[in-house]
């Protein structure tokens, strides 16, 4: 028996002690930890919607006006059918202040045998696209051929297989980086892949509201302006003959965002600090008190010959084992309830959410661990510095 | 091999009619020797553990000396003091202090473990069995008699073989058949060189002393 084993042995003669302590400090740790990836995946989505969609307006047929909610294809990436004519696209290409334009087209199938949930397969011109491609080439080296398609994250089909849209049988040839929105439930094809599969779906009596030529119509319009140039060619758009359009402006859906992401963000900032000051305070209580119940032992120790350094070291040993139980059992159940149900956490807030990769997990993991054992021995510091220079002889004078 | 009190005192805040101030121990002179065993008697109240305690290194005086071979063990720093009292003395406090997570063989071998000596297990097994305690070297303290616990006290001051041993009352709760055992092995521990101070009230340890010494009111006397 050594004075090394002694904290553990304190700890176990304790279950009950050890045990309320350790819950205090796995909630800190789970506050801390919970928090802080909350926090930085409803940043790191935001950056990447920002990041992926590139552009500065997006033109959508008016008479969707009420069942498009701007927010919702921005956020959600969810799309639905409604089409204008392609002439738009070159309509406002010729706006002076436009960079560049795009058109795509969204079909949503409800037939596909892939999934559950419907899916929505939204098709773009390689020639001219600049939101999805560049996304897209992370995962695709080649080009995107006829009749292929590129799954977003949580689409349940692999590469390889082959997804069946209105009796198109469509090879999955790459599988997307999620992007924490609707967009990951997503399937993109080029726009003469859409072609067919707006015209098989038109063969198969599905109503879909296009006048025309289906390689001839568009649901959106992406728009990049010159710099400071997104209001005015807005303004542009809806002066061109007949327009019939609605323009959305990313940075009024993005500032939104922004706004209410800085909202929930300070909340829980607030709340992890709230359940710090609470969990310091408790367990500097705790060990305050659960010191002076201690106080005989530990002059028993120093009559014995432990320096007050050797036993302010056995008191922070067991402060520190603590810490290190109720921080892997905190960041334990952090991960337990962050990874399985990112996806319902993204629909409760209603904000793009983006889990860290297990890189930055661990390290967030490694922070909070680090940090809850600095800070459950330092709220065992007051106490231990007490218990460490006490009246030895006032205390054994005291009867039991 | 010695401990030298010269002039030590202890005084407490507390008012005592006209002074502010209570003397429990008024300044003593007193010399501990190697191979010798002092008994310190006394009514309660006296001074006696106070004096106890500034001997052993767990109290500092409020005047005077408390030197170890000419060395003021107060003027050290507090990591050399304990480390002197780990390796060198060993106390049997006045009230039970056992280590309540260690059962009693852990308890016993715990000042060797903390001297960085080998565990004098046999030594402990010879006095335990002599204190008749043998039997209870797993159990924990929390399950032992008072008497019980003093006699586990007495044993682990003795089986590291220390060289000062200061006993408090070592026999308050025994019977007179442990009395006399554990007055004979603090007797044995000075004739192995040890130098050995014992509070008591029983007048049956004079026999085993080399040195009686009486307390009163703070005061030293020699019987
Ligand atoms: N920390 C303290 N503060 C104030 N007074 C104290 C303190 N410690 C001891 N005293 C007083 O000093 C006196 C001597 O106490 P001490 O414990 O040395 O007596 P004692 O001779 O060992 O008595 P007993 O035989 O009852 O153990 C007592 O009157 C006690 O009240
Ligand atoms: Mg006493």
């Amino acid at each position: 028996m050594t004075l090394r084993r002694l904290p553990v042995r304190n700890l176990l003669r304790r279950p009950g002690r050890t045990a309320a302590l350790t819950v205090v400090v796995a909630f800190l740790a789970l506050s801390l930890f919970a928090g802080t990836v909350l926090v930085r995946s409803l940043n790191s989505g935001l950056e990447s919607l920002e990041n992926r969609l590139g552009a500065d307006l997006i033109v959508v047929p008016a008479t969707s006006r009420g069942k498009i909610d701007p927010e919702k294809i921005y956020l959600q990436g969810t799309t639905g059918y409604y089409y204008m004519d392609a002439a738009k696209l070159e309509q406002i290409r010729a706006i002076d202040g436009v960079v560049r334009a795009s058109g795509q087209v969204y079909l949503a199938s409800l037939r596909a045998d892939c999934c559950s949930v419907p899916i929505q397969v939204i098709g773009f011109d390689p020639g001219t696209d600049f939101t999805i491609q560049p996304w897209i080439s992370q995962r695709l080296r080649s080009e995107l051929g006829f009749m292929d398609l590129v799954v977003g994250c949580r689409v349940n089909s692999a590469v390889g297989e082959s997804i069946r849209i209105y009796g198109q049988s469509c090879p999955v040839v790459a599988r997307l980086d999620a992007t924490g929105t609707g967009l990951d439930t997503a399937v993109y094809c080029t726009a003469e892949t859409m072609a067919a599969l707006l015209e098989a779906a038109k063969d198969m009596n599905h109503e879909l509201k296009i006048d025309g030529d289906p390689a001839d119509v568009v649901s959106a319009i992406y728009v990049k302006t010159a710099p400071g140039e997104a209001e005015r060619v807005a303004a542009k758009i809806l002066k061109m003959r007949r327009p019939k359009v609605t323009v959305i402006q990313a940075k009024t859906v993005t500032s939104g965002v922004e706004a209410s992401l800085q909202g929930v963000t300070r909340t829980i900032k607030v709340m992890i600090v709230c359940v710090w000051a609470l969990a310091v305070i408790l367990l500097t209580a705790a060990f305050t008190l659960l010191g002076g119940e201690r106080r005989r032992e530990f002059a028993a120790l120093r009559v014995l010959g432990l320096s007050r350094w050797q036993l302010a070291g056995v008191a922070l040993r067991e402060a520190l084992y603590v810490s290190l139980l109720g921080a892997f059992i905190g960041i334990g159940l952090g991960l337990l309830f962050l990874i399985p149900f990112a996806g319902l956490i993204e629909s409760a807030l209603n904000l793009p959410y983006l889990t860290p990769g297990w890189r930055t997990m661990l390290w967030l993991a490694g922070l909070t661990a680090l940090t809850v054992c600095v800070v459950g021995p330092l709220t065992a510091m007051v106490s231990a510095r007490r218990l460490s220079r006490p009246d030895i002889s006032a205390i054994l004078r005291e009867g039991s | 091999m010695e401990i030298v009190a010269s002039g030590a005192a202890r005084r407490y805040p507390r008012p005592m009619g006209k002074a502010s101030f209570f003397e429990a121990v008024r300044p003593v002179d007193l010399t501990l020797r190697g191979g010798e065993m002092t008994v310190l008697t006394g009514r309660s109240g006296s001074g006696k553990t106070t004096l106890l305690t500034m001997l052993a290194g767990l109290l500092k005086p409020s005047a005077g000396t408390v030197s170890l071979d000419g060395l003021d063990i107060y003027a050290m720093p507090d990591a050399e003091l304990s480390r002197l009292r780990a390796r060198r003395f060993a106390v049997v406090p006045q009230v039970a202090a056992p280590i309540m997570s260690l059962n009693v063989m852990e308890n016993i071998l715990f000042p060797a473990a903390l001297a960085e000596k080998a565990p004098p297990v046999r030594r402990a097994e010879a006095l335990m069995q002599s204190l008749d305690i043998l039997s209870l070297r797993g159990a924990m303290p929390a399950e032992l008699s008072g008497g019980e616990l003093r006699r586990m006290a007495i044993v682990r001051a003795l089986a590291a073989e220390p060289d000062f041993v200061f006993a408090d009352e070592p026999t308050a709760d025994l019977d007179d058949e442990n009395t006399a055992v554990v007055f004979s092995l603090l007797r044995e521990a000075a004739e192995r060189g040890a130098a050995v101070l014992t509070v008591t009230h029983e007048s049956d340890a004079y026999v085993y002393a080399h040195h009686v010494w009486q307390m009163s009111a703070g005061m030293l006397t020699q019987d």
